[in-house]
C-alpha cells in the first residue's frame, strides 16, 4: 500500500512537471489601448485578463472576466526585437471558431527596485478590430 | 557619527546626482501604488506598471518642486519647506523633501518626496536609477526614474 502511494506521488509529480513545461499561464496586472493612432500613455490596473501559451500543442487561450474567451491556433512563430532591443516573440494565430487572424506579441519587462527584480511579461494582442497591450505576470 | 557623515558624503557623490546642481529633473519609467487600509496600515504595493511621461523637478535654489504626468492629468506645484539627506538600507543615499502644494485654489496638501539613488546591477556601464516616493496623507506612489543629465 505504501509503495502504491509513493508511486502515485511520483507519477503525479512527473505529470505536473510535464504539464507546466507545456503551458505558461499569465494573469494581467494592467492594460493600455491603442486609440486614435497612438498608444495610451496611461496604464490601467486590471487583473481581468489571463493567457495560457501552450507552444507544445500550438495553442494560446485568452480569457477575460467580461469578454468572450478566445482559443487560438498558432500558425507560426517569429523571433524579433523590441524598440529597446529586447527579445520579442510574435505569434501569428488563427481563431478556428471563426477563422479570424490574430497576432500576439510577447516580451519580458523587468523592473529593478532598490534590491529586487520583478519580472513581468507584456502581451500585445491584435485582432481584426482591437489593438491593446496587457502587462502580465506568471500565474502561480 | 563622525564616520557616518563622510560615508554619506561619498555615497551622495557617487549616487550620480550632481550635488551642486540646484535644479534636478527626473523622468519616470514605472510606478506602483499603496494606500492606508481601515486600520491605518499601508496595503501591499501594487504591481509595477509602465509610466513614461512623468516628470519631477526639484529646484533647491527656489525651494520649489513640481510633479507632472500629462496622461494622468496630474500637475502639482509644491513649496519645499525642509529637506534632509541620509542613508536608507544597504547604504543607499536618501534625499527627503517635505513639501506643501501651491495650488491656485488655496487647498494646500502636504507631500513628502523621497528620492533613493542606487546602482542598477547587471548593467555594463555605471548606471544609476532612482526610486521616487510621492507620499500624501493616505496614499503613496513610488516611481522608478532616470536623472535627466542634459537638464542640469
Amino acid at each position: 500500500m505504501h509503495r502504491i502511494y509513493s508511486l502515485t506521488i511520483v507519477l503525479m509529480a512527473i505529470c505536473s512537471i510535464t504539464a507546466r513545461a507545456q503551458a505558461d499561464n499569465f494573469v494581467s496586472t494592467g492594460y493600455c489601448r491603442f486609440q486614435q493612432g497612438a498608444w495610451e500613455k496611461e496604464w490601467a490596473q486590471s487583473q481581468d485578463a489571463s493567457f495560457v501559451i501552450n507552444r507544445a500543442d500550438g495553442e494560446i487561450r485568452f480569457d477575460h472576466t467580461t469578454w468572450a474567451s478566445h482559443l487560438f491556433k498558432i500558425e507560426n512563430v517569429e523571433n524579433s526585437l523590441t524598440e529597446e532591443g529586447n527579445p520579442l516573440i510574435i505569434y501569428h494565430c488563427t481563431e478556428p471558431a471563426n477563422g479570424s487572424q490574430w497576432e500576439l506579441k510577447f516580451n519580458e519587462w523587468t523592473v529593478f527596485d532598490e534590491a529586487t527584480y520583478y519580472y513581468y511579461y507584456q502581451i500585445e494582442i491584435k485582432s481584426p478590430s482591437t489593438l491593446m497591450r496587457f502587462m502580465t505576470k506568471k500565474a502561480d | 557619527m563622525k564616520k557616518i557623515l563622510p560615508i554619506t558624503a561619498v555615497l551622495i557623490c557617487l549616487s550620480g546626482i550632481n550635488v551642486t546642481a540646484q535644479v534636478s529633473r527626473f523622468t519616470t519609467t514605472a510606478f506602483s501604488r499603496t494606500s492606508l487600509d481601515m486600520n491605518d496600515n499601508w496595503k501591499p504595493w501594487s504591481d509595477w506598471l509602465p509610466v513614461t511621461d512623468g516628470h519631477f523637478l526639484i529646484d533647491k535654489d527656489n525651494m520649489k518642486a513640481s510633479f507632472d504626468i500629462d496622461s494622468w492629468g496630474t500637475h502639482i506645484e509644491m513649496r519645499i519647506d525642509s529637506t534632509a539627506e541620509g542613508l536608507a538600507g544597504q547604504d543607499i543615499p536618501l534625499y527627503t523633501f517635505y513639501c506643501n502644494s501651491m495650488n491656485a485654489n488655496n487647498n494646500q496638501k502636504q507631500y513628502i518626496i523621497e528620492i533613493l539613488a542606487y546602482r542598477k546591477p547587471g548593467v555594463g556601464e555605471i548606471q544609476y536609477q532612482y526610486t521616487i516616493y510621492l507620499t500624501e496623507l493616505y496614499s503613496s506612489t513610488k516611481f522608478l526614474a532616470r536623472y535627466n543629465e542634459a537638464a542640469e
